[in-house]
């Protein structure tokens, strides 16, 4: 039994039907279904163990800080961190990747550079805009001149002395992309430049080594690796984190306070200020034990394997381009692809009259559609439950498009 | 068949697409969440809308409303054209269109009204299903991307 077919019976929405077809979910990188280990988690923690963290003395307020700070240990084991403070939970990536932007964008000085790429979610570069207009500082962007890779000569072009923070996905979430981050960060830190990095389609499919990876910090989201909204992860170097003052203020994120200053509490806490999303990070836990146990490499091969298949099998179709690396290059778990004549959205509502979750549009990546001379795409993308069969249903409902509309 | 046969119909072959020479009013807009671009030209005589024609990049169903929207509004006094709303369009499409794709049906209506409010009409009345999109200046036309807003620096890509 391939890995799609074991872990199916662990996702309940995957046995409900759409259209009066049995669903075929090929939107996971818009977010991914939960399996019942998760929602379990989530109930179990709001039928025994409620309570607000770290304030509180009584039994319940102890149970609930121990699973939140649990889920702490339990990602930081995940993603390989060399220790619980530099795991931060926030909102998500796109929360994660605005914070960043406010912590250094506060030391950003007029004629400083931001070093982002064309390929980028919308979320790791408008935050970037933002923090470049108010400090006066200029936005570059790597350019994907192939519409497939980053243009690494220009990426060491662009990298200067004046250059404070490379921001790139590790994952591209249209090409699926796999861009090589160690390397880029080595650059970069060689550079003087800080590195973030958009882990939002990476940390789902791919087993993570913040050690080895050397990033400043690393974002993802919960909803896209199994766990509920709501949830993200910023990963933060130890030694930056310190050296950074707090954007947002609060309670939990202080040691002690007067009436006109205060003192900030330890790592993580001081980069959390408020009631933080309790639930959110037991399902996340949740999620994270449940990768774990399938084994991290595992999923990446199955998921490869599917994103293959779909690869090869839509290029075949008449009419049909495929967007991204050569099929065998190895990418992140999506496929985005164009029937000719037929509009991503118009292509999309057909599928899902066949039971097919696809997504379409411009992906939130609207430079990168500038750069390929297109306003959208359909996209499929794949998780651990996907299947062989899923993907051969995906390819023999895209044949049948251009006769349906 | 997940679209009505009208849809289809107007989406392969339209009767009112195309460009009208020296127009005088024309309006563009996009749909933010899909890209859709539509941009509607119009003929005006004697405040009637003596003709109109719709081009664009769009999907079956914004493609589909420009092209009976035309035709339910050519021929008719400007003030009339620009008070046509979404439900006499959905009724000539013969279609149940789902919420989340009512922005399709709509854009065209706010682009036409966008083109005749260049000539003093009432562009800001409700289309009938939900707020029409952000709308540009009449006379703003087709671009490649919006600028930056003031102070947001130019991307520099090598
Ligand atoms: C590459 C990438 N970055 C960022 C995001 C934003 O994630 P979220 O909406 O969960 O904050 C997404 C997902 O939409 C993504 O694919």
């Amino acid at each position: 039994m391939t890995l799609g077919e074991l872990c199916r019976a662990d996702f309940p929405i995957l046995s409900r039907t759409v259209n009066g077809h049995p669903l075929a979910y090929l939107d996971s990188a818009a977010s991914s279904q939960k399996p019942r280990q998760v929602i379990e988690a989530i109930q179990r923690y709001y039928e025994r163990s409620h309570a607000n963290v770290h304030r509180s003395i009584h039994t319940l307020g102890e149970e609930a800080t121990e699973l939140y700070e649990g889920a702490r240990d339990a990602v930081c084991g995940f993603i390989g961190a060399r220790s619980r403070e530099e795991v931060l939970f926030t909102r998500g990536t796109t929360e994660a990747i605005n914070l960043v932007a406010q912590l250094v964008g506060r030391t950003l000085r007029p004629a400083d550079e931001v070093l982002v790429t064309e390929m980028e979610h919308h979320s790791n570069l408008i935050p970037w805009q933002m923090a470049c207009r108010d400090h006066g500082a200029v936005l570059r962007a790597v350019p994907v001149p192939d519409g497939r890779h980053l243009d690494l000569d220009a990426f060491r072009r662009l990298l200067g002395g004046r250059t404070r923070i490379v921001a790139v996905t590790h994952v591209s979430n249209v090409l699926g992309t796999i861009n090589p981050v160690a390397d880029l960060v080595r650059e970069a830190h060689a550079a003087g430049a800080l590195v973030l990095v958009d882990g939002a389609q990476a940390a789902p499919h791919l087993a993570l080594d913040m050690v080895a990876l050397g990033a400043d910090f690393y974002a993802f989201s919960g909803h896209k690796l199994l766990g509920p909204t709501g949830i993200g992860v910023l990963y933060g170097r130890k030694e930056v984190l310190e050296r950074l003052e707090p954007a947002w203020g609060g309670g939990e994120m202080i040691k002690e306070v007067w009436i006109d200053h205060a003192q900030w509490n330890d790592l993580p806490w001081r980069f959390e200020p408020g009631t933080p999303p309790i639930a959110g990070a037991v399902g996340l836990a949740a999620a994270v034990e449940y990768l774990d146990k399938l084994g991290m490499p595992r999923v990446t091969v199955h998921e490869q394997e599917l994103t293959r298949r779909a690869q090869d099998a839509l290029a075949a179709i008449p009419g049909v381009t495929v967007y991204g690396p050569p099929s065998g290059e190895g990418r992140g778990a999506v496929v985005a692809f164009n029937v000719e004549g037929i509009h991503p959205h118009d292509g999309a509502a057909v599928l899902d009259e066949a039971g097919i979750a696809v997504r379409a549009g411009h992906h939130c990546a609207q430079p990168l559609m500038k750069r390929l001379g297109i306003a959208g795409t359909l996209r499929a993308s794949f998780s651990v439950y996907n299947t062989a069969a899923e993907v051969e249903r995906l390819a023999r409902a895209v044949a049948t498009l251009p006769a349906q509309l | 068949m997940v679209y009505s046969t009208v849809i289809r119909d107007r989406f392969r072959h339209p009767r009112f697409r195309g460009r009208i020479v020296e127009p005088q009013a024309a309006f563009e807009d996009v749909n933010p969440l899909c890209g859709d671009r539509i941009r509607i030209e119009c003929r005006i005589e004697h405040g009637t809308l003596s003709d109109a024609r719709h081009h664009g990049d769009s999907c079956a169903i914004c493609a589909a409303s420009a092209d009976v929207l035309l035709e339910i509004v050519v021929g008719r006094a400007t003030e009339e054209a620009a008070a046509v709303l979404a439900a006499a369009v959905l009724e000539r499409l013969e279609a149940k269109i789902r919420p989340t794709r009512m922005r399709c049906v709509t854009l065209p209506i706010s682009v036409l009204r966008g083109a005749l409010a260049s000539l003093g009409g009432h562009p800001d009345e409700p289309v009938g299903e939900e707020a029409p999109p952000l709308r540009r200046r009449p006379d703003e036309r087709l671009r490649e991307e919006a600028p930056p807003p003031p102070g947001v620096p130019h991307v520099k890509a090598t």
